[in-house]
């Protein structure tokens, strides 16, 4: 089982959402969080003077999955989250790390490979 | 006339009342939304509080309510309040100073077109909307309120509207329908971009704007006394029938009682029963409510949900819809025994009233429809209404004024 946890732009968390649920995700946590990397940072202003934010609304998928999965699951994240074709700096980033287990709480028993979150 | 402390005193008042109504439209409005175009809303209300009172002492005034040109519109005999007299009545409102009359009319004047804000929320360009309310009101608001109540040709056929029900409800309400029309959706206009952010900030803006409607529709008498107090009483009863309704409206379609329903029935009441809350008993004013709570939720249905009309807040079903039918319940319900100076209605012997005010609406929603489309296609034409696609994305608070409305 693999842990992916796919950092994106917040004004795309809805359309992920969307194409994990299409793809047969309907298990997820979803967290909204603030991050930089390479993009500029955000420019705005308070009282007319102008201030840099470098910290930048993201939203965080975690989802757990069989190692089958794996492969549409990337796939479905990154045409969902990146901007237009090409993508742009600021799209996002996907960390995947392997999972040693996974309990569903309220039936306390091992969930094996039937697993999402 | 003399002047009168007590009535002076109740229309300071009111006047402030009525400018409290405008901040609490852009709080109201700003709950409602998503918190990304939150601030988008507050500096629209705001900005516009600013910009259309400074129009308003300059040129609205004077065309609104200065001696009628034909009947058309108002003459410059009072541009930049020239002339406005401090310690003389206007025939408007003859025991209060001129000065009163006309500042009270201002906020009038003003949240008018802030009130489309509402339908073209969350995707409009900031200077087109500057252009938008400044055009709106001198060609829309302007004549149409010079027409009702400026001694203009409406007035003259007999129509009547005691607070606003035409010249803002209707108004409003028909030139929201027209923007959202033309504007189009929202991205992804659906039941995921309907979520409220902020509830108790938009039963806030309710609660203000309740309050604040006792200044717009008791304040419309221009004096205190007995007519005050029954239009006060009336305008409340109305708006918690109207609430009421939309409470078991909602119960019954989701299963459990909705607060947004609660604070926007209770205003789609206010709105409805401002043209007749003049001229109308209490009793009467509790089955308007109900008929316009009825009337409006079910609107609401039809537009946004059977014909996919993005209007964002559905102003053309809160104040448009709910404006026409008070304008049209005066020609029912009206009694000259509530206010001798108002009309009988239907019910009360005179059929003839009903007539002349569907001609007041028929104009009303004609001129603010077809003002709106012709306004904003002419917007589009030179800089654009309508923001980029990712910067309607990222949200109009930090597209259109580089803030944002929750940091840590």
């Amino acid at each position: 089982m693999r842990k992916i946890e796919a950092i994106v732009r917040s004004e795309q968390m809805a359309v992920v959402k969307e194409h994990l649920r299409e793809i047969g995700i309907d298990g997820m946590t979803i967290s909204t969080v603030s991050g930089w990397s390479k993009q500029r940072e955000l420019h705005l202003q308070w009282r007319g003077q102008p201030i840099a934010f470098d910290l930048l609304p993201r939203a965080k998928f975690e989802i757990v999955i069989p190692d089958s999965q794996l492969e549409s699951v990337i796939r479905a994240i990154t045409r969902s989250a990146r901007t237009g074709d090409k993508g742009e700096h600021g799209d996002g980033i996907i960390f995947i790390s392997t999972v040693d287990q996974v309990i569903n709480i309220a039936v306390a028993s091992d969930y094996g490979d039937k697993i999402s979150s | 006339m003399p002047i009168s402390a007590g009535d002076s005193s109740w229309m300071l008042v009111s006047t402030g009342l009525v400018m409290l109504m405008i901040p609490a439209l852009g709080f109201f409005e700003a709950g409602l939304i998503r918190s990304k175009n939150s601030v988008s809303v507050i500096m629209q209300t705001f900005s516009g509080l600013a910009i259309l009172s400074i129009l308003w002492i300059v040129i609205g005034f004077t065309l609104v309510f200065a001696p009628s040109h034909g009947g058309i519109i108002g003459g410059l005999d009072w541009m930049i309040f020239n002339n406005v007299p401090l310690d003389k009545p206007l025939n408007y409102a003859p025991t209060i100073p001129g000065v009163s009359f006309a500042t009270y009319q201002m906020m009038f004047a003003v949240i008018t077109p802030l009130l489309i804000t509402g339908a073209f929320a969350e995707r409009m360009k900031f200077s087109s909307f500057i252009l938008f309310i400044i055009l709106w009101s001198i060609l829309i608001y302007y004549p149409l309120a010079h027409w009702v109540w400026g001694k203009g040709w409406l007035a003259n056929l007999g129509v009547f509207d005691f607070a606003g029900g035409l010249v803002v409800h209707t108004s409003a309400g028909m030139g929201s329908l027209a923007a959202a029309l033309i504007f189009g959706h929202r991205k992804s206009f659906g039941p995921t971009i309907t979520t409220p952010h902020n509830i108790p900030l938009a039963a806030m803006g309710a609660s203000l704007l309740w309050f604040g409607w006792f200044g717009f529709n008791a304040g419309s008498a221009l004096a205190s006394g007995s007519l005050a107090a029954n239009t006060l009483l009336v305008t409340h009863g109305a708006s918690a029938a109207s609430s009421v309704v939309w409470i078991l409206l909602s119960w019954k379609r989701s299963g459990k009682p909705s607060a947004i329903a609660a604070i926007n029935g209770a205003i789609a009441g206010l709105a409805g029963v401002t043209p007749a809350s003049g001229f109308i008993s209490i009793q009467n004013s509790l089955i308007l409510g109900t008929v316009i709570g009825l009337i409006s939720y079910y609107t609401i249905i039809l537009l946004k949900e059977r014909l996919r009309i993005d209007d964002a807040l559905d102003v053309s079903s809160v104040h448009g819809v709910t404006g026409i039918i008070g304008s049209l319940a005066i020609g029912f319900i009206a009694s000259a025994l509530i206010n001798p100076a108002g009309p009988n209605g239907l019910v009360y012997g005179n059929p003839e009233q009903l007539g002349i005010q569907a001609i007041g609406v028929a104009v009303s929603a004609a001129l603010a429809f077809g003002g709106t489309v012709f306004i904003i296609k002419i917007i589009d034409a030179t800089i654009g209404i309508r923001v980029k696609e990712n910067e309607e994305d990222i949200g109009l608070d930090i597209s259109q004024h580089a803030e944002r409305a929750y940091v840590e």
